[in-house]
């Protein structure tokens, strides 16, 4: 609903309606591209991209029922258009993409490649491997997703108290992994 | 959620506000965790390695004010950029949104109907000036969806676009609320020594005239609470704490304040209590008015006297200095006033003496 009308407000030139589209979306867009390719600042230009070339054509946009899956179909072509250009595309992802099977990685894999500190990165990897399945989706639904307590609580179908010291545990791992030696 | 101490990085990150600080999502946070670094300078060290934490957890994510920032300067220096040409006004949509989800929230709050043994429950449609005499305790539904129970004596008034842009009351006496979230409309509460702002949670307020303290008391979310005396404080209340504010501080006149030591006055006016002990497992004195009990916990005569006129809907007289210093603490629920009064003698000695809806209290 709300960002029916915002469309509507870029649609006749609204640049306020716009950052403030940005500011809602931006992190849902960033979130699905480092999910997919695991690379932040490929997923920060495609991302960027994405609003770029909406102000560009804001006098021929389409109405738009629902903004959110618009852009991220946009968000894909961007994707691959970056790839290309970087020649990273390989033959096996090109064949996925094509068929629009766009695959998210575990959060084991792509929050490790996000970093850019090798340390960080091997010391990620050992505390991770120590974590239950619960505990490394938890961490990724209120860490990476910035999900409430209650959210989390709705999506893994568990009560918000088992959340909460589930990441608390999952927490404590993590920093005698990274920083008790 | 347990309130806990801070030691450890998990103590400080599993924390919602904390987590909020290292996003940098509202000012309120920031403010709240840098002044408890400043509070508690031997925890640097900890609370930086938590942050660093949360970016490494988060993949680096940026602040979206931050991103936004630079993403303005991308736009400017890319494209051939234009001034956009007439602005609609931003209200006339933002009314059309308003009315769209007031159309849908009707049938919410009609299924939302609940009685409860104690309460009488009433659906609020518009505008409207809520309030309970004394010895009267109601529930009413406003247009949000928001359910309030007001204790005896008490008003609650709407104010007149209620629920378009945001949901604006005012409140006198004490009041419950369990707020509907919509965190596109901000909850608030006006009261005459601090006003409350909230997303969606469950509190009580108390603000009586002729008490000495008025307090917010908070269950559940997070509420900000902005003070209306010389300060102009700002704090953010946590589950399980309540906050009281004096009456007294407010007489002071400003001269004086500024003459004194500022910080001690502020100290003074705002004091927040923690309550350590577990929710699930006992009963909060303050909310238990809801339940249909009256609780004395450790308050002097005059305040209990205040507390059985608005429950027993009575007018007493305290009659002598020395009783006005006894203390009481004890629960009612079915009692008759005379009952409630022959119980608290066995506490304190003290006559008392009934004419109808009038009451002499003397010493012994």
């Amino acid at each position: 609903m709300q960002y029916k009308l915002m469309w509507e407000r870029i649609r006749s030139g609204e640049e306020e309606a716009y950052f403030d589209l940005y500011a809602k979306l931006y992190p849902e867009l960033v979130r699905f591209a480092i999910k997919t390719f695991g690379d932040s600042e490929l997923a920060n230009d495609a991302t960027d991209d994405v609003f770029l070339s909406i102000w560009e054509r804001r006098d021929h946009l389409d109405r738009v029922e629902n903004v959110p899956s618009y852009l991220i179909t946009i968000l894909k072509r961007k994707i691959i258009r970056l790839l290309e250009r970087q020649e990273k595309l390989s033959n096996a992802v090109k064949l996925l993409v094509e068929q629009d099977e766009w695959t998210e990685m575990p959060y084991d894999e792509f929050i490790i490649r996000v970093q850019s500190d090798e340390i960080v990165q091997l010391k990620l990897k050992a505390a991770l491997a120590k974590l239950t399945f619960r505990q490394k989706q938890v961490v990724q639904l209120k860490f990476f997703e910035n999900l409430g307590y209650e959210k989390i609580a709705e999506i893994t179908n568990m009560s918000v108290k088992t959340c909460y010291n589930t990441l608390y545990d999952a927490l404590k791992i993590m920093r005698q992994e990274f920083y008790d030696y | 959620m347990k309130e806990h101490k801070f030691v450890e990085i998990e103590d400080f990150l599993i924390d919602p506000i904390f987590q909020q600080y290292c996003g940098e999502e509202n000012d309120l946070s920031i403010q709240y965790w840098e002044n408890y670094l400043k509070n508690n300078p031997h925890q640097a060290e900890t609370i930086d390695r938590a942050k660093r934490l949360y970016q490494i957890l988060s993949a680096n994510r940026r602040p979206i004010q931050k991103q936004l920032h630079q993403f303005k300067q991308t736009v400017t220096d890319k494209t051939t950029y234009q001034k956009p040409t007439p602005i609609i006004n931003y209200w006339k949509w933002a009314s059309i949104a308003a009315v769209l989800l007031a159309v849908l929230s009707v049938g919410y709050y009609f299924l939302n109907l609940e009685k409860d043994g104690t309460v009488s429950t009433a659906v609020v449609f518009s505008q409207q000036n809520l309030s309970t005499k004394k010895g009267e305790k109601k529930e009413f539904t406003l247009p949000d969806g928001t359910v309030v129970k007001l204790n005896a004596a008490s008003q609650l008034q709407l104010s007149e676009d209620f629920n378009q842009h945001e949901r604006r009351v005012k409140l006198i006496g004490e009041g419950f609320f369990e707020v509907q979230k919509d965190a596109e409309k901000p909850f608030l509460v006006e009261t005459e020594d601090f006003d409350i702002k909230v997303l969606g949670t469950v509190f009580n307020v108390k603000t009586y005239p002729e008490a000495s303290e008025s307090e917010a008391f908070l269950l559940e979310g997070l509420i900000e609470m902005h003070s209306k005396g010389k300060n102009g404080n700002a704090i953010l209340i946590r589950p399980n704490q309540r906050v009281s504010i004096q009456r007294s501080s407010k007489l002071i006149p400003m001269e004086e304040q500024k003459l004194s030591s500022p910080k001690q006055q502020g100290a003074k006016e705002i004091v927040i209590h923690e309550l350590v002990e577990d929710l699930a497992a006992e009963e909060i004195n303050d909310i238990a008015w809801k339940n249909g009990r009256l609780v004395m916990a450790d308050q002097d005569f005059e305040e209990v006297k205040y507390m059985l006129e608005r429950w027993y809907d009575v007018e007493i007289e305290l009659a002598g200095e020395k009783i006005k210093d006894y203390r009481f603490t004890a629960t009612f629920s079915n009692e008759s006033i005379q009952e409630a009064l022959k119980a608290l003698q066995d506490v304190q000695p003290f006559n008392f003496k009934i004419y109808g809806k009038k009451i002499t209290i003397s010493e012994n």
